[in-house]
């Protein structure tokens, strides 16, 4: 009996015990307290080996290698770069070197890296440093390399917007050639980490970038951004610039073109909402593009809701000569006569008789002669235009 | 006996069940702790690369399948910035790496189609990364009618077992000839990624391809990709391979092209070197063409240096065309840009360049263009009328109608 119990008490303990060791979750315990090696040569050295601008990272485990191997490997993989996969090996080793000697890794890219690479390798190292010092990596730009400012003020942008405002608004007062492209790179920053409000906010106060320039990035970076992402925000803001504020009709029609790549019609419904005039034609139309394709009878529902204006012509249009709507003759006719601009619609006309004539020559050209739903001079015009395409086509075949 | 027998098999019965209960005892409450960090803190490694990313790497997912589906649901309602949707990304891929399928499911049917489009691509080439046959499984029979995903699988394969992807794409081929092109230049992509160039040239010469429209062999068509990817590298042996293929054939044209853009984007005045001693004829002109306008997009004063050198060269023409729409030379430097215009041998390109640029420059400053346009010495009289003659047909020149 005592040995029956000593045998199942060894047998529970022993399985329990053997279980516990080798279930899978202990690798994750063990190895996720190891340094995670980057690049084709690192070496694992103790953190006290890193750079003293990196003392603060002590705790967090960085991947270290050894300077001289570091140079060393380098000056290899940079001397037989035969793949995509060696300048990606590169790359590891020099981000990895860059974390205990920046200076020293940034020069040997410069040095030995050309054009797109160079670019590529100390955008890449800076963003690293930025994001460990920004202090640093901004002298480091500012003092020789003002090509890559913007890339200090982009990755400082991420994590602190209204900082790497004010480098950029310092170093802008100074270089106002490159005022546009140091902006840029802060407000890169800010749009992607979804500081949209403060980007606006922060570039409205701006005082040093021409007209021109601040509708450019006011446009092409937060409305195209801010659209994509958070389009109901971006519309407020948009919705808030004064009337006369010469950024507004890009921002709005810029607003409009982002929002339709995510939600067309969600941006034909906010575009349908803005004042007559080319924004609201621009973004209206570029909604129905994006959308008409993906359902044809939804668009043909909410154009039937729009006022007429000419600001909707050319989504009226685009409808009524779509593959799906085009073989309904007599509908789409009826879309193309609520065209406001005379010459847009007898256009839409001739496409839609064009591509019925294609089916059914016959029935076209007897629509065509007896219709009453189009004008006499109309249909003179349409018969025209379509006789001398023949003749076109004719000359060319 | 028998209670010894009966004894044996209880011991053997409890370390079993003692075994199941070791290996599940401690599991649950870690993960719970471990749910509660930042997803981004425990699977990014320290260049912010993800930890499913590699089959090597050190951090393996800790979240329940739900726990996972939780937290991509969670966090796909929040995307309302870039840095939203890559946090959303990396949990996607976390649980991606429990689930692939269920991750794929919700990354085509919940994003739109811009975010469905990246996140189904980074799934994919995580999923064929650490097990390809499933995940072209997925990808190749799932969805074979249009093909849409099997390129993320291909080329992720491509790039680490070359035999496999080449066995792949080539029986995808067969059983669906209409994306046979599509599968073999997916699996070419990875191989030319790893720099296994002979590997990717015995692809293409297997490649059962329909002819191409000029009735080169099928297999040409895939000449150019190779070519692109080899000139980025070691140009000197694409350059010479290229110059292998079937004589005035698109593929060669396309594939010195591209021998010629490659290979300016590193070192453009060798690349220069190699297209300006090319045959005359439209092969040449298209390379020097490429080259030049690379090699001026990135340094325009070494590019215009190197022109200057080849004065009176035909097949310069294009890019001198080129050269004049340069952005910075339009708005800083347009005499400068108006000299390269005047210089463009071909009559026609000529006048057509130096009206383009004095209409740009009389919309921007007209007193100067018009200046300069009634008396520059640049201009021969007879190049004058007839630029003064097309500026009143297109209404450019208020002052003199």
């Amino acid at each position: 009996m005592k040995h029956s119990l000593v045998l199942l008490t060894f047998a529970v303990g022993a399985g329990f015990l053997a279980g516990h060791i080798t279930r899978p979750d202990n690798e994750i315990v063990f190895r996720a307290e190891a340094p995670v090696v980057v690049g084709a040569d690192a070496t694992l050295e103790p953190p006290k080996e890193a750079g003293p601008e990196d003392g603060k990272e002590m705790g967090k485990f960085l991947p270290t290698v050894d300077k001289e191997s570091a140079l060393a490997s380098a000056k290899v993989l940079s001397a037989n770069l035969t793949s995509a996969a060696q300048l990606e090996k590169l790359f590891d080793l020099l981000r990895t070197w860059a974390i205990c000697d920046p200076d020293a890794a940034l020069a040997f890219a410069l040095e030995n890296l050309k054009l797109r690479r160079q670019e590529q390798a100390v955008r890449a190292m800076l963003g690293d440093w930025t994001e460990r010092n920004p202090q640093a990596a901004w002298n480091w730009a500012t003092n020789g390399n003002p090509q890559f400012v913007d890339a200090v003020l982009s990755q400082l942008g991420k994590t602190d917007g209204t900082k790497a405002w004010e480098f950029a608004t310092a170093y802008a007062a100074n270089h106002t050639n490159v005022a546009r492209s140091t902006y840029v790179g802060a407000l890169r920053g800010m749009t992607y980490a979804g500081d949209f409000a403060n980007a606006a906010r922060l570039l409205q106060e701006d005082k040093l970038l021409s007209a021109g320039d601040r509708t450019a990035v006011a446009s092409l970076l937060i409305a195209s951004e801010w659209g994509r992402n958070d389009p109901q925000g971006a519309a407020e803001w948009a919705g808030s610039l004064a009337k006369d504020d010469p950024i507004r009709e890009r921002v709005l029609a810029q607003l409009g073109a982002a929002w339709s790549s995510v939600n067309p019609s969600g941006a034909a419904e906010f575009g349908a909402q803005l004042p007559i005039g080319e924004a609201r034609r621009e973004v209206v139309t570029r909604a129905i593009n994006n959308w008409i394709d993906r359902d044809p009878i939804a668009v043909g529902e909410f154009l039937k809701n729009l006022p007429s204006s000419p600001d909707f012509d050319e989504a009226i249009r685009r409808f009524a000569t779509h593959p799906t709507i085009v073989t309904e003759t007599a509908t789409a006719i009826g879309w193309a006569q609520l065209i406001t601009d005379a010459e847009q619609r007898t256009q839409a006309l001739v496409e839609i008789i064009n591509s019925w004539m294609l089916r059914d020559s016959a029935a076209a050209a007897e629509y065509l002669q007896n219709t009453r739903d189009i004008s006499p001079n109309l249909r003179a015009e349409i018969q025209g235009r379509i006789a001398n395409q023949d003749l076109y086509s004719s000359r060319r075949d | 006996m028998k209670p010894d027998v009966v004894r044996y098999a209880g011991a053997v019965l409890l370390f079993i069940v003692a075994f199941i209960a070791g290996r599940e005892f401690g599991t649950k409450q870690e993960r719970s702790v471990r749910s509660l960090l930042p997803q981004g803190e425990a699977l990014h490694n320290s260049h912010g690369r993800h930890a499913a990313a590699g089959k090597n790497d050190p951090v393996r997912p800790f979240d329940e399948t739900d726990q996972a589906r939780l937290q991509v649901e969670h966090l796909s309602l929040q995307i309302t910035s870039n840095a939203r949707f890559d946090e959303f990304m990396d949990a996607l891929r976390t649980w991606a790496v429990r689930n692939p399928e269920a991750a794929l499911a919700f990354a085509r049917e919940r994003l739109n189609s811009w975010r469905s489009s990246l996140a189904v691509t980074a799934v994919l080439s995580d999923w064929a990364n650490r097990d390809p046959e499933g995940a072209w499984k997925w990808a190749s029979e799932k969805f074979h009618e249009d093909g849409i995903h099997i390129d993320p699988v291909l080329s992720e394969i491509g790039k680490t077992d070359v035999a496999r992807a080449s066995r792949y794409a080539s029986e995808y081929a067969e059983k669906h000839p209409a994306q046979a092109r599509e599968a073999y230049s997916s699996a070419l992509r990875g191989i030319l990624h790893s720099g296994n160039y002979d590997a990717a040239l015995r692809l293409m010469d297997q490649a059962k391809l329909p002819p191409m429209s000029d009735g080169a062999e099928g297999k040409y068509a895939l000449a150019s990709a190779i070519a692109s990817s080899w000139a980025s590298y070691e140009p000197e042996k694409a350059a010479e391979w290229t110059l292998k293929l079937p004589g005035e054939s698109i593929a060669r044209d396309r594939s010195l092209v591209n021998v010629g853009q490659n290979w300016a984007e590193n070192t453009p005045g060798q690349a220069a070197e190699f297209a300006a001693k090319l045959p005359n004829g439209l092969e040449r002109d298209n390379t020097l063409t490429q080259v030049l306008t690379e090699w001026l997009r990135q340094d325009p004063s070494k590019a215009a240096e190197w022109m200057n050198l080849h004065q009176g060269d035909r097949s310069l023409d294009n890019a001198k065309a080129a050269l004049t729409r340069n952005s910075d030379l339009l708005e800083n430097h347009i005499a400068l840009a108006l000299s390269w215009a005047h210089s463009i041998t071909d009559e026609t390109v000529r006048r057509h360049n130096a009206t383009a640029l004095l209409d740009d420059w009389l919309q921007r400053d007209s007193a100067a263009a018009m200046n300069y346009l009634l008396h520059s010495p640049e201009i021969s009289e007879d190049m004058r009328v007839r630029i003064i003659q097309s500026l009143s047909d297109l209404k450019r020149l208020p002052n003199i109608q």
